[in-house]
């Protein structure tokens, strides 16, 4: 350590309690409705995300059994309806003081074809209660992401992912939906039939109605290895592209304020189950918070103790049934922006958002994530016309005000085209969407079609599809 | 990756950090015991499978493990009316009803008198 370094840490010791006391903008953040008793006397729930950040007041929140009874209630009930799967999005897609619809009736594997490889599949299956049985029946999804507690339908109706240059995002598994309209006509869509909804119900924001059931195009059951490793930072970007052609999967951590990054690949292999064990993602994550927390004030000693810690970190490996190996536990709450990337532009324009992150927002200790998905065509894919895109995620800790953070990293991404994922916090407008995706005129008009009293539709999203 | 601690223990700052770790939240039933309870009621059984299961069976992120009534004790003595307010609004690593998005009131209650409750064989 420079001794100028350290003059400064001495000196700045006098001001630890005043940096114990930042709130980090907790003060500015949202909160839920205050509790109001409904018609029947109860108190009425509010509804939030996982993080807590989106909140509504909705005066019924049901659960159908069937797609008839699904069907009487969009017919049926007054005012805005919306989906909602596990609260896992960070945008406002579900808010409503209307109705919510739960999908947890229309669950588990329905159907499944062994010699086409392919299911059917409860659209409110949540992700991590999917394994299990596909593994049974001889079969694994073609890619998972690294969070399993989201639906089935709303992973796919936000482009939710996982990373592998050759992977594409779990939407492209989908050979054909069933969608309960608001109309209450009762759809089955694929590329043969309905075509133009299939490629709309692909990635559609719970716009279009009520997807009840999804037919999966999935590969045989398989065994895989995780491999995590912590290397120097430029080095692992230097091989980013080396490491990604070699492996099925690949992504990367950027720490902040510390000099090594986290690699991760993933590949099939027939080696001995090796068990990942305990999860300790989320005691890392909260270590670096404490670390920050420490020594917020002395960024100097607080990179310093984080190389320190990084740089002799063991590689650990894994080898597991594929459903057990692709997802982590993620109990460290958060909000989250994710842009997807021309693949050429991810490497300088992370580079970018890593300095003005350490540089403007020292109190983030929440890794950068780095991923790859492999192009598709459904009209809304944020991954539409790439052959991969490249992705850029960064997280605040779920009482600390993203916002600032976001304003600052969200204009790296507009010059480069970049799109966000539907579920993750972003500031783009329809004028800027209909840019960016070839196809949103068709999905606006088609979602208008469907559903031509905007049943489907709350605040939120008809300013996004600029149907306000 | 227990990467910081490590260095708080090199560093001397071991007690700061132990200062502000999380209660034990997995004590007095083995992780396979945990994961092998389910409610005896089907509709709730169902909720808990979907909702509960995966963060409270397995103590993960400092979720009280289901049956520990070790991990249960000081989340219980706060009182029921509390735990239910924290579970609806969510608390700490606790989502917002826990990711239960239809659950009632009532259901939230039995869902936490469920997983505060030691199997019969711990009682003793």
């Amino acid at each position: 350590m420079r001794r100028r370094d350290f003059l400064a840490g001495s000196a700045a010791v006098a001001t630890l309690p005043l940096a114990g006391c930042d709130d980090y903008g907790a003060a500015n953040m949202p909160r839920p409705p205050e509790p109001k008793a409904g018609p029947d006397g109860q108190r009425l729930l509010p509804w939030q995300n996982w993080s807590g950040y989106q909140s509504s007041l909705p005066s019924q929140r049901i659960a159908p059994e069937t797609e008839t009874a699904l069907a009487e209630l969009l017919t049926s009930t007054a005012g805005t309806v919306r989906p909602v799967g596990s609260g896992h999005s960070f945008t406002p897609l579900v808010p409503t003081d209307d109705t919510i619809v739960s999908l947890r009736h229309f669950s588990g594997l329905l159907e499944h074809d062994t010699a086409a490889m392919t299911a059917v599949v409860g659209a409110g299956t949540k992700l991590g209660s999917l394994g299990a049985p596909l593994h049974d029946a001889g079969q694994a999804l073609i890619n998972m992401p690294d969070v399993d507690a989201q639906t089935l339908a709303g992973s796919m109706a936000t482009a939710t992912h996982g990373t592998g240059a050759g992977l594409g995002a779990l939407h492209t598994a989908a050979t054909g939906f069933r969608l309960v309209t608001p109309t209450g006509e009762i759809i089955d869509c694929s590329a043969g039939e309905n075509p133009d909804v299939f490629q709309a119900a692909q990635v559609s924001l719970g716009a279009l109605g009520v997807i009840t059931r999804v037919t999966l195009q999935n590969v045989p059951t398989v065994r895989m290895k995780r491999r995590v490793w912590v290397e120097d930072f430029a080095a692992l970007v230097e091989r980013f592209d080396t490491l990604a052609a070699e492996h099925h999967s690949f992504e990367m951590y950027c720490v902040p304020h510390c000099d090594y990054g986290i690699g991760i690949t993933i590949d099939p292999t027939d080696d001995a189950i090796q068990p990942r064990g305990p999860e300790q993602d989320n005691d890392a994550v909260m270590d670096l918070k404490k670390l920050r927390d420490l020594l917020s004030w002395f960024p100097a000693a607080r990179r310093w103790l984080l190389n320190m810690a990084m740089q002799d970190y063991e590689p650990e490996e894994a080898v597991d049934v594929w459903y057990r190996i692709f997802p982590s536990s993620r109990a460290v709450r958060f909000n989250e922006m994710e842009y997807h990337l021309p693949r050429e532009a991810l490497l300088p324009t992370l580079l970018e958002v890593r300095k003005t992150l350490e540089q403007k927002h020292p109190g983030v200790f929440f890794p950068m994530e780095i991923r790859l998905v492999k192009g598709d065509d459904a009209w809304l894919s944020p991954f539409q016309g790439h052959a991969t895109s490249g992705s850029i995620a960064v997280h605040r800790y779920f009482e600390e005000d993203p916002l600032p953070l976001f304003r600052d990293v969200e204009p790296l991404y507009q010059p480069l085209g970049g799109r966000p994922h539907w579920g993750k916090m972003h500031t783009l407008g329809p004028a800027t969407l209909a840019e960016r995706y070839p196809r949103f005129g068709d999905f606006v008009a088609l979602q208008a079609r469907l559903d031509p009293d905007g049943r489907m539709l709350n605040d939120y999203l008809k300013g996004l599809l600029d149907h306000a | 990756m227990q990467i910081v601690n490590r260095l708080f223990l090199c560093m001397g700052l071991a007690l700061l950090v132990a200062a502000c770790g999380p209660s034990d939240s997995s004590g007095g039933i083995s992780p396979a015991k945990a994961l092998s309870m389910a409610p005896a009621d089907p509709d709730l059984a169902e909720l808990y499978q979907s909702s509960c299961r995966a963060c409270h069976a397995t103590a993960a992120g400092g979720a009280p493990r289901t049956g520990s009534a070790m991990a249960w004790r000081s989340r219980l003595a706060k009182g029921m009316s509390t735990l239910v307010d924290h579970t609806i609004t969510g608390f700490q690593g606790m989502p917002p009803m826990g990711l239960c998005s239809d659950c009632s009131e009532a259901e939230l209650r039995a869902l936490i008198e469920f997983m505060a409750t030691p199997p019969v064989e711990d009682d003793a």
